[in-house]
């Protein structure tokens, strides 16, 4: 990674730092005060590595030590990590000891210029300004994706599939660090080989980097692990979800997936005769089935392909969550894929409601239902019934949104489709997002309608043709 | 059933004619409509069990093709289609799609498809394909009433109607699924039929012309409209014998010929082989006799002589057949007219294929049809079939002329082919409509009738239908109503037996769709085997887009619609070298097969097995006839070679050439080490009861890429060459 084998010089960086600084002051977006002088006192990083979705969790104490009051923190990540961040979560940690809570924070990405090497930069925005001298404390949590590269990056069915992780021994950040420490956790104790920064320690499936004390700004120590990682690098590369609205009682949704093992190529073929005989073992890096959490109150499920339904799969409904079971046709090895179809109905009486002003609003859950995967791209169309007007989704992040249109049954003029588009989504994303529509019931009658009046027609025309006498000559 | 529907449109007749005091006439109409509204519902449904009990799914092999040409047939439009130069299959000929297909099937499920759309439904090309057999089966209800009541009346029309609803013999090729050229062909068949009798009844040029228009959509749809173009000419031939020659026949055939013909040649595939071609030679001569017999009647007309007339007739007749053997002669001689094909000589003597062309004789459809299949297929219409062949001989017309020879030699083509059992059955249905119409009429017509004064005598005239309805007119015999009861409850019986046969048939046989399998586990549960659809969705998405495959070609279509991979050869055996390549290929030695592989630019080798499971119509089952197919072509490959004594086994006594054989090979790799069946060794193929012979199978050129989870499809990836240094 870029990051790699370049020690911090602190005079370049000082010099950066004050080119970012001024930068920063001259820029069209001005700030209230000028940037506060921040410092942490103590940083804990835990990195899980237990599967291929990396959750980081951040804990810092931040003092200022400027004059100024500061209103936002600056979090810094190297150009690779932010191209893998899905998705990020701060608060700020209230109460003592055991009572301590967490008060959600903003997170957004700074409009900052970036910082040495190509740091970018979120910013997280307090509730208060941190006067002078005073101190908080934040938690902040990070979804990185795609961030585990194989090596061997092909293996056969047998082997055990093993990863590297590149990260840096140190947090990286603008402010100075007084005291700091890393852990990393794997998900076996296997671990190949890993980069020594000490004081490093190992017990088990724990790796400890530090503690580090009084480390600058910008410091950056890249480390190396290679361990195994059996888990299922499941990765949907595109899914696209169709939600369609008929206000006569259905939500139908339509879920159409393109997974691939993300893991280390398989090498050579695939035997049956070892993969049965070693269920567990024989294809160790290998996945078999994957689990859907579907709404309660499910119905009408199918699980289906191009060529047909897949006969694999169990579905349990319960009352706060249903479950699907899936299977593909067969077995997911690194770099096989599968692409397929789950669609289901649900009650619409349980997701669309009636806001004050008459308008109505669908408050559906974004994000993938399958458990511990990665969507590269994920689309969500709202199919909006016909007839509706002024959409507008309110969602708690950053997504790309365009209107279509659909012909569905009996459409005349078509259904107005508001198609909502992510990037790297993780199930952290899983969370209620609304679409606002303003909608005529009259239009519920329109399809009835045209139907009745079809079926009259024929048989007018058919009561018509029986009483019409159009023989020329009387034979 | 169609007692249930009579009796339910009856007292819906009652109900209504209480409410509005419907005439007789009205109420007849009401019943009729009823009944047959009622025919055509059930007709669609009896044939939706594959969709209930699997799912709306494309069944067996050739259905596959057509669906993926329905498919390019709607995403490309009409003239790609028609251009269509399919790279897809025969590597590395290629096939030319528009040229060598009937496009009725296709261009029908898209227009459907395109109508649906246009009227907003938003169906998917697969579900229209699903279901259009089961329309056309629907329509030719409609046919087989209409046409009924041209033949007889409109009694044996709805009769017809009801039975050719459910007969097994049509069910079998027109299940939903099964979305095959017959589907349609039937219906266009029938249709054709009927307009073609309709207009030698009426002599009027709108029906004729019809039945040109019929004549074309079959011939669009199908290769059996041969029977067509043979039978109509024979009919003619009957009528112009039997001194039935009237200008009603004369407009009717004329014009059916030439515009038939004319419009058939559109076709590509067709082309001018209604000119140039031996099977289509009858109707041309017809044709021409048929202007002689014109000529002859004005010559008659004009001269007023018999005397002279006789010579003349002598001097023509003679003169006219010997042009015509003299240019049939020529044109045979200079090769302008085509002989008769492999296919047609199979159907006029059931041993050709079987000793000249092994590659029709390999396909279990055109094997001689056992008599149970007949029973199983036709149940009491077979028994009824004769007794209206006498009702039709009783009342002679041009009509009924025309379905007696119909059935008389459609029934002898089904005896020779089984898949040809199909084109029997509208003519069987007919028949024995008539025959049920016509007894049922009868009996009701003494149950009707007012009492007369008994006699006490012989009760035996009661037992035979004819002889009742015909003593009914001379002098009623005693408990001849009571007699007519019972016998009519006879034939309700009867009927209902039918009823519930083709149910059982259709349920249990015909409605499976070779792709997915079902057995039942130990507890009584289902279990699917969905081994070929996991095969085919591996190649689609795990080979490289270019791969092409090897594999008998009986799974060529499947994989180029299901796994959308190049194959070497499929189901449509035009080319028999190439097929007797693969033949070669599978049965010789793994090294000798690696070069003729290297040489086909084969990716994957894809081979059917069903040890594992018990499949008994698996790769090793065929592997005979992939060795004759091949020995047909390279003698190199010898079929006892692979035979010990003439018997073929695959156990520790097989020969030791089919023991190293690349389909030995490859559908046994690492099966020794594998335990079928409790109790037994490992390497127990269940599908032939014994233990391999081979069971250190070793491979050199091939690697094992993907066996399906019940190991029913083993595919195998071709190495590339060893470098040389």
């Amino acid at each position: 990674m870029e990051a790699s084998g370049r020690r911090p010089r602190l005079l370049l960086q000082i010099c950066l730092i004050f080119s970012t600084l001024i930068l920063t002051f001259f820029s069209p977006v001005v700030r209230s005060s000028s940037t506060p002088e921040l410092q942490i006192l103590s940083a804990e990083r835990r990195v899980d590595l237990s599967s291929h979705i990396i959750r980081v969790s951040l804990t810092l104490k931040v003092e200022n030590v400027g004059t100024s009051p500061a209103s936002e923190i600056l979090l810094a990540f190297s150009p690779a990590q932010v191209d893998h961040l899905a998705w990020i979560k701060a608060g700020a940690l209230v109460g003592k000891k055991r009572k301590k809570s967490s008060l959600p924070l903003d997170v957004k990405p700074s409009n900052m210029l970036d910082g040495p090497n190509g740091t970018k930069y979120y910013s997280v925005f307090l509730t208060s300004q941190l006067g002078s001298g005073e101190s908080v404390s934040l938690e902040v949590l990070y979804v990185l994706t795609h961030s585990l590269e194989p090596f061997p990056v092909e293996i056969s069915q047998s082997e055990s599939q093993l990863v590297y992780f590149r990260d840096s021994a140190v947090i990286l950040s603008p402010y100075p660090i007084k005291s700091q420490e890393t852990s990393f956790r794997t998900p076996t104790n296997k671990v190949e080989s890993f980069t020594r920064v000490e004081p490093t320690d190992r017990s088990g499936t724990e790796l400890k980097y530090g503690p580090y004390e009084e480390l600058p700004s910008y410091s950056y120590s890249p480390v190396i692990i290679h361990f195994e990682n059996n888990n299922p690098f499941a990765v949907v590369e595109e899914l696209v979800r169709e939600i369609e609205i008929s206000h006569w009682g259905n939500l139908q949704i339509t879920d159409r997936y393109k997974l691939a093992h993300a893991g280390a190529r398989q090498k050579g073929g695939f035997s049956r005769v070892e993969y049965q005989s070693t269920q567990p073992l024989g294809g160790s890096a290998s996945f078999k089935h994957l689990l859907a959490e579907l709404p309660p109150r499910v119905h009408s499920v199918y699980y289906r392909d191009d060529i047909g339904n897949i006969s694999s799969s169990r579905l349990r409904i319960g009352a706060k969550k249903s479950e699907l079971l899936i299977e593909p046709r067969y077995p997911l090895f690194g770099g096989w894929k599968a692409t397929f179809v789950i669609g289901y109905g649900v009650p619409v009486h349980d997701y669309l409601f009636e806001s004050a002003d008459g308008s109505r609003y669908l408050n559906y859950n974004f994000g993938c239902p399958l458990a511990e995967t990665v969507v590269d791209k994920l689309t969500i169309k709202v199919v909006l019934p016909e007839g509706s007007e002024d959409p507008s989704a309110v969602i708690p992040f950053q997504v790309e949104q365009r209107l279509e249109k659909k012909h569905s049954y009996l459409d005349v003029v078509g259904r107005t489709v508001l198609v909502l588009e992510k990037k790297n989504v993780v199930p952290d994303h899983n969370s209620p997002f609304q679409v606002h529509y303003k909608f005529n019931p009259v239009f519920m009658l329109a399809e009835p309608l045209m139907l009745v009046l079809g079926f009259f027609h024929l048989f007018v025309a058919s009561i018509a043709y029986l009483h019409m006498d159009i023989t020329i000559r009387k034979s | 059933m169609e007692k249930a529907s009579d009796l339910m449109s009856k007292l819906q007749a009652l109900l209504s004619m209480k409410a509005w005091k419907l005439k007789t006439k009205q109420q007849e109409l009401l019943i009729r409509v009823s009944i047959l509204l009622l025919v055509y519902v059930l007709a669609f449904i009896t044939r939706l069990f594959s969709v209930l009990r699997y799912e709306s799914m494309i069944h067996e092999f050739d259905p596959y093709f057509n669906y993926r040409t329905t498919l390019y047939l709607t995403q490309n439009g009409f003239y790609d289609f028609w251009n269509w130069f399919d790279s897809e299959s025969w590597y590395p000929l290629g096939r030319i799609i528009g040229g060598t297909l009937y496009p009725g099937l296709m261009v029908t499920a898209a227009i459907i498809y395109w109508t649906l759309r246009f009227l907003r439904f938003a169906v998917h090309i697969r579900e229209v394909c699903v279901l259009t057999a089961p329309f056309f089966a629907s329509n030719t209800t409609l046919v087989a009433y209409f046409f009924g009541k041209e033949l007889w009346d409109s009694g044996a029309g709805l009769v017809a109607a009801a039975l050719i609803a459910i007969c097994p013999g049509y069910i079998s090729r027109s299940v939903a699924g099964s979305y095959d050229n017959e589907g349609v062909a039937i219906f266009a068949l029938l249709l054709t039929f009927y307009l073609f009798v309709k207009a030698v009844k009426t002599g009027l040029l709108a029906w004729a012309l019809a039945s040109a228009f019929g004549y074309f959509y079959m011939v669009s749809a199908w290769g059996g409209y041969v029977f067509i173009i043979n039978l109509i000419p024979l009919y003619v031939l009957v009528l112009l014998v039997t001194g039935r020659y009237s200008m009603r026949l004369y407009v009717a055939y004329n014009c059916m010929y030439i515009l038939g013909m004319l419009l058939a040649m559109q076709i590509r595939f067709v082309g001018f082989q209604h000119v140039q071609s031996g099977e289509h030679m009858a109707a041309m001569g017809v044709f021409f006799l048929m202007q002689v017999f014109y000529f002859l009647d004005w010559v008659k007309h004009q001269l007023n002589d018999p005397k002279l007339f006789h010579a003349f007739l002598r001097i023509t007749v003679s003169s006219a057949v010997g042009l015509g053997a003299i240019a049939l002669g020529l044109g045979t001689a200079s090769g302008y007219i085509s002989p008769w094909t492999g296919r047609f000589y199979s159907l006029l003597d059931p041993t050709y294929a079987k000793d000249h062309i092994p590659i029709i004789a390999s396909v279990s459809e055109h094997q001689p049809t056992a008599w149970s299949s007949f029973m199983f297929d036709f149940h009491i219409l077979l028994i009824l079939f004769p007794a209206g062949l006498y009702f039709c001989f009783k009342r002679l017309s041009d009509a009924t002329i025309f379905i007696v020879m119909y059935g008389l030699t459609s029934m002898y083509f089904a005896g020779v082919m089984v898949r040809l059992i199909l084109v029997a059955t509208p003519a069987v249905c007919l028949i024995s409509a008539i025959a049920v119409s016509a007894t049922i009429k009868n009996l009701t017509q003494l149950v009707r009738e007012k009492p007369k004064t008994t006699h006490s005598g012989s009760a035996k005239g009661t037992t035979g239908t004819k002889t009742s309805s015909k003593g009914s007119f001379d002098q009623s015999l005693p408990f001849q109503k009571n007699g007519a009861i019972a016998l009519l409850l006879g034939v309700f019986y009867l009927l209902s037996r039918y009823a519930i046969h083709c149910t059982w048939v259709t349920s249990e046989a015909y409605s499976s769709p070779s792709i997915v399998l079902a057995a039942r586990g130990a507890h009584g549960n289902r279990i699917i085997f969905d081994d070929y659809r996991e095969a085919y969705f591996w190649l689609r998405q795990n080979t490289p887009p270019d791969a092409k495959v090897m594999s008998w070609w009986d799974y060529g279509y499947q994989i180029t619609a299901m796994g959308n991979r190049t194959v070497i050869v499929d189901n449509n055996t035009w080319n028999n070298t190439h097929i007797a390549t693969v033949g070669r290929a599978m049965s010789s030695y793994e090294d000798e097969a690696y070069e003729i592989m290297q040489s086909l630019d084969v990716d994957y080798v894809l081979v059917v097995f069903g040890g594992v499971t018990g499949y008994s119509s698996d790769d090793i089952n065929k592997f005979l006839w992939m060795v004759r197919i091949g020995g047909g072509v390279f003698p190199v490959i010898k079929e006892p070679d692979y035979l010990v004594n003439g018997e073929y086994r695959v156990d520790r006594g097989a020969a030791p050439k089919m023991l190293n054989c690349l389909m030995y090979k490859l559908s046994y790799y690492r099966f020794g080490e594998l335990t079928t069946e409790f109790g037994k060794p490992p390497g127990y193929d269940r599908a032939r009861g014994v233990e391999i012979g081979n069971k250190d199978v070793k491979l050199e050129y091939l690697e094992e890429a993907f066996t399906t989870s019940n190991w029913i499809v083993r595919i195998y990836k071709v190495k590339p060459p060893n470098n040389r240094w």
